[in-house]
């Protein structure tokens, strides 16, 4: 009981009276008021309980938000790295012609032939190798090895790789052509190194452990002329090699001996992403081949209509 | 676990706190003093019972929201003096428009229509005589005379909870004691 508060005037008899005969007073509250009181004291008393264990549990996270914020951070993080390691591989089970252009759609305009930040995306993005061609420097995936038959080369006059050198020596006249394959081969090794650096583990090891196949390739193109190794690497989809062939003076609309230019090539093949790039590094979309099909026909005679629309967004007709 | 000399305004602080024993403790304390105060003020039982469990549900309610600057005991009253004072207010509403006793002034005090035998049986004789000398008190004088006996409050604490002057306040107890001294002394 609270005491009596200071200064309460001194008690009055009549009040003594009073508390003595209030005590005989037998009338009282019923029961069930107690009853009820009671329950209703005591059920908001386990509300209040409830509720003050979830605001505790509000408050832990309130000021500790560097837990659930570091833990949700974390698991993001960890999605992502997976993600980027996954799925280029569940692309690459998929058909690699029907890589997605989303990248390629957004990536601005690069220069002709330089490397660029849309070049290295391309690099990053691009479908894992084809199975190698069969030349001397490079062997196929054990899988597809037994399947594949050995590669036939494009009806060109340097159709053998141990011809390629002489070909290339015999059609480059000019000092200057020379110098140009010279520098094309450093080019091209150094690309080589750089890609086999790049991603190991992308490349399948040939089933005798010598280097993967697109070095090989690389080299055994550059090997030929400029022109003709730029559309197979054009045809295989492989960009890196591709740029390194711009880069050493391959002409972007070369064509092969019945007109077919690289990127008629890559419009056949289906290789979408190609297809953007080379519109990238300033393709002609409207080059026909011998027999009058521009790559805009063949992208939609082909079904190809991501295809056929890069190309009518760079003024395919 | 309630002590035996706890305060009543810890023992609520505890209450809001979730501890249901200190809560108990205060209605074991309170309970008859409230009761008499509603009980001897609208003269019904039933009417008293009805009062006492709203009283104490908001008591129960507002145990989070209590803050100490009064004693308990001011706090506690002015809830049942509220309580009791808008029941009174809807029944006089309600016998206005029944067209019974309206604009009589003070409202007359519901009486036990029929108090039970046994009741009456055990009530003492000075006991019932209190009871009815307070029932006789203007309505002013007995809620001010029963907010001080009951609740054990101060004058001042009484002009606060009845809203009223010191002075006034004052003077009604004044009066109040002694028209019961008068009654009293006929009853007893």
């Amino acid at each position: 009981m609270s005491p009596m508060p200071t200064g309460h005037e001194p008690p009055d008899e009549l009040d003594e009276e009073y508390r003595r005969l209030a005590a005989h007073d037998v009338s009282a509250p019923s029961a069930s008021v107690r009853e009820a009181v009671h329950a209703y004291a005591a059920r908001l008393a386990r509300e209040r309980g409830d509720a003050r264990v979830a605001a505790t549990r509000r408050a832990r996270w309130a000021r500790h938000p560097a837990a659930w914020r570091g833990a949700l951070f974390g698991t993001v993080a960890a999605a992502a790295i997976a993600g980027l390691l996954v799925v280029p591989r569940i692309l690459s089970l998929r058909s690699p012609a029907g890589s997605s252009v989303t990248a390629s759609a957004q990536a601005p305009p690069a220069a002709h032939v330089a490397p660029t930040a849309a070049d290295a995306r391309y690099a990053a993005q691009a479908p894992p190798q084809e199975p190698a061609p069969a030349v001397s420097t490079a062997a196929p995936p054990p899988q597809l090895a037994k399947a594949s038959p050995p590669h036939v080369r494009p009806a060109t006059p340097q159709s053998a790789s141990g011809a390629a050198r002489e070909s290339v020596a015999a059609a480059a006249t000019a000092d200057s052509a020379q110098k140009a394959e010279q520098h094309a081969l450093a080019s091209v090794a150094q690309e080589t190194m750089i890609t086999s650096q790049r991603a190991p583990a992308s490349a399948p090891p040939s089933a005798n452990g010598a280097a993967p196949g697109r070095s090989g390739l690389v080299a055994a193109d550059a090997r030929a002329d400029l022109g003709s190794g730029f559309r197979r690497a054009v045809e295989r989809g492989d960009i890196p090699a591709s740029r390194a062939y711009l880069a050493d003076g391959a002409d972007v609309d070369s064509h092969d001996d019945q007109g077919r230019t690289a990127l008629l090539l890559a419009t056949r093949a289906g290789r979408a992403q190609m297809v953007d790039w080379l519109l990238e590094h300033g393709a002609d979309p409207n080059l026909a081949d011998a027999s009058g099909v521009t790559p805009l026909r063949a992208a939609e005679a082909s079904g190809e209509s991501q295809i056929a629309a890069a190309l009518a967004g760079h003024g395919a007709h | 676990m309630t002590e035996p000399g706890e305060a009543d305004e810890e023992l609520i602080g505890r209450y809001a706190r979730g501890d249901v024993a200190a809560f108990d403790e205060l209605y074991r304390r309170h309970e008859m003093r409230v009761w008499r105060y509603l009980e001897r003020n609208v003269g019904n039982r039933a009417t008293a019972d009805e009062l006492m469990q709203e009283v104490w549900f908001a008591v129960a309610r507002d145990a989070v929201h209590y803050r100490p600057r009064g004693r308990f005991c001011g706090w506690l009253f002015a809830i049942a003096r509220h309580r009791m004072l808008d029941a009174q207010r809807q029944r006089r509403t309600q016998r206005r428009l029944e067209a019974v006793g309206a604009g009589a002034g003070d409202a007359p005090r519901e009486a036990d229509a029929a108090p039970s035998p046994l009741n009456e049986a055990l009530e003492g004789e000075q006991a019932r005589a209190l009871r009815q000398a307070i029932s006789q008190l203007p309505h002013e004088q007995r809620d001010a005379f029963l907010l001080q006996v009951e609740g054990e409050l101060s004058v001042e604490e009484v002009a606060a909870i009845t809203q009223c002057s010191f002075e006034t306040t004052k003077s009604r107890l004044r009066y109040a004691r002694g028209k019961l001294r008068e009654l009293m002394s006929v009853y007893v």
